[in-house]
């Protein structure tokens, strides 16, 4: 990710965060396993801001995830793409 | 075939993960491979070298932990690391272990042997369960030198709870 990207990274970590704050209001056994740590939505918030390894895995995941669903969408309306 | 599978379990990353293996588990069994099977405190390093040994297997499937140089067991000590990886010469390796792929893939390589790993940190979020499952277990299903036998669905997303992940 970098600053040459459409949307920016720090926008879509504000997105991500947003996210966070809801599913953290809502799903108190919502985890990210990551490795042998694992973290609640609150605890992924307050690692963002100063953890870049981290800010690259969660904008990787958001971006693959934003990819994925998309495709899906796509073959759902268009049916499945010959590849 | 045979295969060995070794799953430790003592944090809760390694109770999902533990499950997943469960399902390769499974579906070697239903694909007619003979399966040997360590878990939990059985998943240790002189298990571990006794079973490559006495069982012969061709595959070693380990689920979970893993550093740059090795796999991590039950009792926090590697069961496999550069010391002792010639003994999966000639064998595959399968493993769900973050960094893995890093070292000690590549020692096993140089053994002789094929590695599938990891060269980063292994992560998944707990309310993607079913697309995670799939994602950390299908390579070995599809990938490797194994012949899937034309009836044997590949595993789709499951709609189960994280809970009924934990339990399987």
């Amino acid at each position: 990710m970098s600053e040459k990207n459409l949307v920016s990274d720090k926008v879509l970590i504000t997105e991500i965060k947003k996210t966070l704050s809801k599913i953290a209001n809502n799903d108190s056994s919502w985890r990210l396993v990551l490795g042998r740590e694992t973290l609640s939505a609150t605890a992924v918030i307050q690692r963002l801001d100063k953890d870049k390894k981290l800010q690259k895995i969660v904008l990787t995941h958001y971006v693959g995830l934003a990819v994925e669903m998309e495709k899906r969408g796509r073959e759902k309306r268009f049916g499945e793409e010959n590849t | 075939m045979k295969a060995l599978i070794c799953r430790p379990k003592f944090d809760s990353a390694t109770e999902y993960t533990f499950a997943f293996a469960a399902e390769i588990l499974e579906w070697c069994q239903q694909a007619g491979i003979e399966v040997t099977e360590l878990a939990e405190e059985d998943a240790i390093r002189p298990a571990v070298e006794n079973a490559l040994e006495r069982f012969n297997p061709e595959i070693f499937v380990f689920y979970d932990h893993g550093d740059k140089d090795a796999l991590i067991g039950q009792d926090g000590k590697a069961v496999i690391d550069i010391k002792n990886c010639d003994r999966l010469a000639g064998k595959e390796v399968f493993t769900l272990a973050c960094l893995s792929a890093k070292d000690l893939g590549p020692e096993v390589w140089r053994k002789g042997g094929t590695y599938w790993g990891y060269t980063e940190v292994v992560s998944f979020a707990t309310d993607s369960l079913p697309g995670s499952r799939k994602r950390l277990i299908v390579g070995f299903i599809t990938g490797g030198s194994r012949v899937i036998p034309a009836k044997m669905p590949l595993p789709g997303p499951r709609r189960r709870s994280p809970a009924s992940l934990l339990s399987s």
